[in-house]
């Protein structure tokens, strides 16, 4: 099952002010994640030089987490825009896990989770994700490839 | 896969120990059941160590006032939007 972690997972994860997030955190090494770099980017933007190279040492540490340089072709950015997200960036966010082909994106970001409609995976939040798979997750089963 | 024989002397109660649990968790020999038994193991360490390091980020974040991007979760969402829409706009616009 891969994964797509929208960075307000990363904010909330690491500032721990959302459980769930944390959680998930924790349990990166279990999961088969895909990240953007504009994720990366964001989620490093308001870390220290020090702190975001600290973090990018832990996900290298993920033998299963991926971040992903190549642009996400341009049709699919502008199939997300139709599919009801309007701005570019958050199209490009939709785009990437269709591309990438994940089963679920990871955020609390309301416009995620209330517009897109369509897309050929899930958005949901971290209380969701792991109230469905945290089983799953800890038996080992998370780093499994889509069926 | 390549493979590496090796000699393994054990304390015979720790034999013991082993081949009987081998044998109640029903794994074919014991070369099974120790492959599997150092894998996890391995597995737990790392395991361990990624959950000490991720701790330690969480408190040189902490230590360093946190992440000041709002008070609640909804102010938190939209400032990272702002942020999201700022670099999309520097760093990939010129793509789409």
């Amino acid at each position: 099952m891969r994964i797509c972690i929208d960075s307000n997972q990363f904010i909330f994860g690491i500032s721990g002010t959302d459980p769930a997030a944390e959680t998930l955190m924790l349990l990166l090494p279990h999961l088969d994640v895909v990240l953007p770099r504009l994720v990366m980017k964001e989620v490093s933007r308001n870390l220290s030089e020090a702190q975001a190279k600290a973090l990018y040492l832990l996900l290298s540490q993920a033998a299963h987490t991926k971040i992903i340089d190549e642009p996400v072709p341009a049709d699919l950015v502008a199939k997300y825009i139709t599919l009801g997200l309007p701005g570019k960036a958050d199209a490009f966010i939709g785009a990437f896990v269709e591309w990438q082909g994940a089963q679920y994106l990871i955020s609390d970001n309301r416009h995620f989770l209330t517009r897109l409609a369509g897309a050929p995976f899930e958005v949901l939040t971290p209380e969701e994700f792991l109230r469905r798979y945290y089983q799953v997750i800890v038996r080992g089963e998370g780093k499994e490839s889509n069926d | 896969m390549s493979s590496r024989e090796i000699v393994w002397e054990v304390p015979e109660g720790l034999y013991r120990e082993l081949v009987q649990a081998q044998q109640e968790l029903a794994y074919p020999d014991l070369i099974a059941f120790v492959s599997q038994a150092v894998q996890r193991y391995l597995a737990e360490i790392k395991y361990e160590s990624w959950w000490q390091d991720f701790r330690q980020l969480q408190q040189r974040v902490r230590a360093s006032g946190g992440f000041r991007l709002g008070e609640t979760k909804e102010e938190v969402i939209a400032r990272l939007r702002e942020q999201r829409r700022e670099i999309f706009d520097a760093d990939y616009a010129h793509l789409y």
